[in-house]
């Protein structure tokens, strides 16, 4: 087994385990830490797929920021761990029948797939095109080396910089029919304009939601009282 | 290179799991905190997808990794916006019990 496969499996069997015990936990601040491993081992992944400042920001933002705030909303709504809340055997059932479906479908529809049919083709192709690879290593490796200011400046639409040739372990019979985008003189500053004020939206209406709530009979009493 | 035997399908079948794992948390938990933690498996597996094509398929590289960014972004500001109606109905009725909000039954 070659360092990456291990590698890979060493990452996703414990994620894809965690994850089903966060399913099936009754705990909740249990759930919230299990969430934890299984975010650190999405990062890891990335980092595995070359995108190391996706990853940085998903352990800044997932790991730093949201699980925090998780943790936070289960302190404050102070519930009983002893509170199990179960759910109907009705409920239950159903939840199985609908993710067994779900499951089953994209699993067909996956396999039907030119991505997962060209599977075959591509073993018996690997030592003749790891010769190939070798030649993409140093453009490659020359792409990757400034990815981060790469990804700054596709915001602008001033890199030109996109390699035509699909990877190594990309499914041989599987064509991309997707063209490169024509040149718009745009990049993604809209989205990122959007996505700024989405967020000045979003902290004044959670700043206005999580408001303190004060009940009528305090509402007459002098601030000085409150504070004591 | 990087990566020598692994395809794009082992990590969509990951994904395939992360996102089934997901939906069924979503579905059995009462608590809405858990809930939330059931999307943000969800996420999760879509931006893995979204990783993943953008590495092996090259026209893809560079909006697979910012669609992610911008996933991870919104996905801060969904998890606020959840939390803090959340703790507007711990206000209001003293349980995070999602049976518990009927007024708006139709």
């Amino acid at each position: 087994m070659e360092l990456d496969e291990t590698l890979f499996y060493l990452i996703a069997i414990p994620i894809a385990v965690l994850a089903l015990i966060i399913v099936f936990t009754t705990h909740i601040v249990r759930a919230a830490i299990w969430l934890l491993f299984t975010l650190i081992g999405t990062a890891f992944l990335y980092f595995l797929l070359d995108a190391a400042f996706v990853a940085a920001s998903q352990l800044m933002i997932y790991v730093g920021g949201i699980l925090v705030l998780l943790i936070f909303a289960i302190m404050l709504t102070n519930q009983n761990p002893l509170n199990r809340l179960p759910i109907s055997k009705l409920d239950r059932g159903f939840s199985i029948l609908f993710v067994l479906f779900l499951g089953l479908g994209i699993s067909v529809a996956l396999y039907n797939s030119p991505v997962i049919s060209g599977n075959g083709q591509n073993k018996t192709n690997t030592d003749s095109s790891s010769k190939k690879s070798e030649d993409q290593d140093e453009k490659n490796s020359s792409l990757s080396n400034d990815q981060i200011s790469e990804i700054g400046t596709s915001f602008f639409d001033l890199n030109s910089k996109i390699p035509s040739q699909p990877m190594p372990g990309f499914p041989e019979g599987f064509k991309v029919n997707r063209k490169l985008p024509p040149r718009t003189n745009q990049g993604y500053l809209l989205p990122f304009e959007l996505i700024s004020i989405h967020l000045l939206v979003i902290l004044i209406g959670a700043a206005y939601l999580a408001r303190a709530k004060y009940n009528k009979n305090t509402e007459n009493v002098s601030p000085s009282d409150t504070m004591e | 290179m990087l990566l020598s035997t692994l395809n794009l399908n082992h990590f969509l079948l990951l994904s395939l799991w992360l996102l089934l794992c997901g939906f069924l948390c979503i579905f059995r938990k009462r608590n809405a905190i858990g809930m939330l933690i059931g999307v943000e498996l969800i996420l999760n597996a879509a931006n893995l997808n979204l990783i993943a094509c953008s590495y092996f398929i090259p026209s893809f590289r560079l909006e697979g990794q910012i669609f992610t960014l911008l996933v991870i972004v919104l996905a801060a500001g969904e998890a606020a916006t959840a939390l803090a109606i959340i703790l507007a109905f711990y206000q209001s009725h003293g349980t995070v019990d999602v049976d518990q909000g009927t007024e708006l039954k139709g």
